[in-house]
């Protein structure tokens, strides 16, 4: 029963924030009053993956966008064998759009859970995901279009640890964790705030 | 258990939630019943509350009372008149395809 709970609940995450917050208590009950056969689970997949279409959180768009600008990057470096030095513009646009998807997660979070922490740790995380898919797709893709292509050595190193900069790996790491972590909690602050003004509008008028 | 819904406007999610909603205000588990009775048909609980979402959207149905475990939703007036136009219009290419059919068969 208890994994029964976190399959439903892991199924339920796949919904964006918005919609789950509108059904999602209906749908858990409706999940955990019948069989979780294989065709519920995919039924319920499918149905999450065209809800995120329909309603996407601004957050999923930040990160959608960040593994897209990754990726675009990662594959033109490798087919045209970009040099270390070109990859300057693509630094300086990459740690906004790392913070920024930290900032918008943790405002997103907040706004509709309502709690500071959370709101961090999913800010961190949802930049974190976007880290590790980007180079993971850009390789699918170099391997599905051109084959005889490899990403350069220098090019998986900068999108891991920013080593193309004369620093030290301990330093790249604190960087990589200060912030990252102090855009989430920023955002969920705003996210604070925004749900406070929020719950306090209508006493307001009133 | 969810069976994939077989093709055609009789078995459209939308259709019969709206059919189901038609006798009354339900809740989710109890429009689900009701649609594998008088349809026939199963549907999965993504597939039922996706529906659920388009027809709250275009104001077809609506909620009543505050979000829960078992909120019922009830049709309303535009919904009504949208089932009657959807059924009319199925009923007028049901009737026509039977008359073609009768002649092709006679």
């Amino acid at each position: 029963m208890y994994l029964r709970k976190i399959l439903v609940w892991q199924l339920l995450r796949l919904y964006p924030a918005m919609w789950r917050k509108e059904y999602g208590e209906e749908m858990r009950s409706m999940l955990l009053s019948q069989p979780l056969t294989a065709s519920v689970i995919g039924d319920v997949f499918l149905n999450a993956i065209r809800q995120n279409l329909r309603r996407p959180d601004p957050w999923r768009i930040a990160v959608l966008i960040l593994v897209s600008w990754r990726v675009f990057w990662i594959v033109w470096a490798s087919v045209f064998q970009l040099s270390p030095e070109a990859w300057g513009p693509f630094l300086q646009v990459d740690s906004g759009l790392f913070l920024l998807v930290a900032f918008c997660t943790g405002c997103w979070n907040v706004i509709n859970e309502g709690e500071i922490g959370r709101g961090t740790v999913a800010g961190y995380w949802s930049a974190l995901l976007a880290v590790n898919l980007a180079p993971i797709t850009a390789s699918l893709l170099l391997l599905a279009l051109a084959p005889n292509k490899t990403i350069p050595s220098w090019a998986s190193e900068t999108t891991d640890h920013f080593d193309n900069h004369p620093t030290s790996f301990r330093y790249d790491f604190v960087h990589f964790l200060l912030a990252r972590m102090l855009a989430a909690w920023s955002g969920a602050l705003l996210g604070h705030l925004i749900r406070k003004r929020r719950a306090t509008a209508p006493l307001n008028r009133a | 258990m969810a069976r994939k819904p077989e093709t055609g406007p009789s078995s459209d999610p939308e259709m019969l939630i709206l059919s189901s909603l038609a006798e009354g205000p339900k809740h989710g588990y109890a429009m689900k019943l009701d649609i594998a009775r008088f349809a026939g048909v199963e549907l999965g609980p993504g597939t039922l509350y996706s529906a659920i979402t388009r027809l709250v959207d275009n104001r077809w149905i609506e909620p009543q009372g505050e979000n829960g475990r078992q909120r019922p939703y009830r049709i309303t007036r535009e919904g009504l008149e949208h089932l009657q136009a959807q059924l009319e219009r199925m009923q007028r290419l049901a009737r026509f395809g039977l008359r073609r059919l009768r002649t092709v068969c006679t």
